[in-house]
């Protein structure tokens, strides 16, 4: 599939906070390398979203851009990678980690589970920070109301749906005022509801010019708002670009991602003959919006 | 079971302390906020959480004067009493009950299996209880009871995230107040992702309930799933404490300030300890 769209120059630029050169990254509890070869390059102030199949290492680039890895989580890498002009391998762990926020795809697991409050949740990492208390109040009720949980501060976290869950996770980094916010595959195990409840939250945050890492395996919600979609498969870059200019190449359905319902469509009446435009809809309102344009494109003229 | 909870607003007080306060005592079901802690407003809950920590000591050593039940029954009774006084007779009650099956296996190890040289109170053939069994029984489980009692009502009166901060404050590690909370909640987390499981278990058509053998099935098909979840999940904790600052060097703060007093009580609790030590060695 390479070809699709080629990998961007993973020099460090004005607007790119994280760059990968040749990196290849090896978990301690596996014999081969999760991260194989990667050169890439992360820019700030967009929504870059990150699929591809299972265990094609997307969530390990999620961690590595997030400072978890090398440390925390141990490995062995060749190449360099530097994420907010620090290189990763030399980096305090705390470093990266003051700077970029990280929203798992378990929306429990990644509570501290030593809080009893939502609000205490939020300012448990305030109060890390040292922050006086009077900050950590404002800046937590802030946080919480900017993701619609303002009603919630005293409910305990185990006691929210998992849709709130996710979007305590993300206020916590709001409230941290971390500037790059990972999210790995955040709606994965979300209820309908609980899946609308984040998608609408992101793009709030998108709209608002948060630099977003998004890794998800299946893109529905997320294209309409991606700046820039990269495909990574065993471990490797196998396309990079923006989503309907690289969802136009068929090589790409072949089961690599999970293609929207949308795009498929409009795929597959592009092979039938019917050309709904030269690039996807991105959503199920485009593609309406495009069947509709054909019918009066094919009305005939009284 | 339905449970009293905290719902906790931000608030500052009169004394200029801003953190979260409790406003009312909303019904939960079946999660509790902690399981030890109990909403009060009773002297012992207003009390700073170190001075009734420091108190355990003194407490508890005073149990062990005398070689008979004598002196941990009669400060058990007070502590008892004075729990009742207060409207905190539930705390009392825990205590007990935590204490019950110990209790049993001290009489069962003591009075009933251990032998001794004196005339055996009741014979059953093969059993026999012992006086000086029971006596030794009862002595040890009061003991315990008062360090039972005395720890449950310190630690069921203060809710652990201001024991916590009070703690940090006072320069004890963030890392083991960490621990320390983390504990608080692990058993209501634990049962709810066993919950989760058997919930889980039971809408794939698993049978979990009926007969002994059969819930014995079910508790070695919980306890595998309920380990490696629980594994997974350690891995994902540690990596979002890291990512809410758990590392980072530097002074602590907290959202709710805990007022500094009781210095002066504190020491002399511990202080007078030694003595009581003393006197429960030579007595």
């Amino acid at each position: 599939m390479s070809g699709a769209g080629l990998p961007e120059s993973a020099s460090l630029t004005a607007s790119t906070f994280a760059s990968f050169e040749e990196f290849t990254f090896t978990y301690d509890t596996a014999s081969e390398p999760t991260l194989t070869g990667l050169t890439l390059g992360l820019r700030a102030d967009q929504l870059t979203l990150i699929s591809g199949p299972s265990g094609g290492g997307k969530s390990t680039l999620a961690r590595v851009v997030a400072g978890f890895i090398p440390r925390p989580l141990g490995g062995s890498f060749e190449g360099t990678a530097r994420v907010l002009g620090h290189d990763v391998e030399s980096a305090p762990p705390h470093v990266l980690t003051e700077s970029v926020g990280v929203v798992f795809d378990n929306p429990f697991d990644q509570l501290t589970a030593a809080t009893s409050t939502a609000f205490d949740e939020v300012a448990y990492a305030l109060e890390n920070e040292g922050l006086p208390p009077d900050e950590i109040v404002a800046r937590a009720l802030e946080a919480l109301e900017s993701v619609g949980l303002a009603e919630m501060t005293g409910r305990h976290p185990r006691r929210l749906s998992g849709g709130q869950s996710q979007r305590l996770a993300i206020a916590c980094a709001l409230a941290q005022r971390k500037p790059i916010l990972v999210l790995d595959d955040p709606t994965s195990q979300l209820d309908p509801t609980g899946r609308e409840e984040v998608v609408s939250l992101v793009r709030t945050l998108r709209d608002a010019g948060t630099t977003v890492v998004l890794v998800a395996q299946d893109l529905g919600h997320w294209l309409e708002m991606a700046d820039r979609l990269v495909i990574l498969d065993e471990g490797r870059v196998t396309a990079d670009g923006h989503p309907a200019t690289l969802l136009t190449d068929p090589r790409l359905f072949d089961g690599t991602i999970l293609v929207p319902r949308c795009v498929a469509v409009w795929a597959d009446l592009r092979r039938r003959g019917i050309a709904l435009g030269d690039t996807p809809p991105l959503t199920t309102d485009q593609l309406v919006s495009s069947v509709r344009n054909l019918g009066r494109e094919r009305e005939p003229t009284p | 079971m339905a449970s009293r909870a905290r719902r906790v607003v931000p608030q500052t007080d009169q004394h200029g302390h801003t953190g979260v306060v409790e406003t009312d005592t909303a019904t939960w079901s079946p999660a509790r906020v902690a399981e030890l802690y109990e909403i009060g407003n009773t002297w012992l809950h207003r009390a700073h959480p170190l001075t009734k920590l420091a108190a355990v000591l003194p407490l508890s050593v005073a149990g062990f004067a005398g070689d008979t039940v004598l002196v941990p029954a009669i400060i058990l009774a007070a502590a008892v009493l004075t729990l009742v006084v207060s409207r905190l007779g539930i705390i009392a009650l825990k205590s007990l009950r935590l204490m019950a099956p110990m209790t049993f296996a001290l009489v069962v190890i003591h009075g009933i299996v251990r032998p001794y040289d004196s005339e055996p109170l009741v014979a059953w053939g093969p059993i026999s209880v012992n006086a000086g069994g029971l006596a030794l029984a009862g002595t040890t489980a009061a003991r315990i009871a008062v360090f039972v009692i005395a720890v449950t009502a310190a630690m069921a009166t203060v809710h652990p995230k201001i024991f916590a901060t009070a703690l940090i404050q006072r320069g004890v590690s963030h890392k083991l107040a960490y621990a320390y909370l983390a504990g608080a909640e692990l058993i209501p987390e634990m049962r709810l992702r066993a919950t989760q499981i058997l919930e889980a278990q039971q809408s794939r058509g698993f049978d979990t309930k009926g007969s002994l053998p059969r819930r014995l099935r079910t508790l070695f098909a919980l306890l595998k799933p309920l380990l490696v979840s629980s594994l997974i999940g350690v891995e994902m904790r540690t990596l979002a404490l890291e990512s809410r600052g758990f590392s980072l060097p530097g002074r602590r703060t907290a959202a709710v300030a805990v007022r500094e007093r009781g210095r002066l009580l504190q020491r002399s609790l511990l202080l007078a300890s030694i003595p009581l030590l003393v006197l429960a060695v030579i007595w």
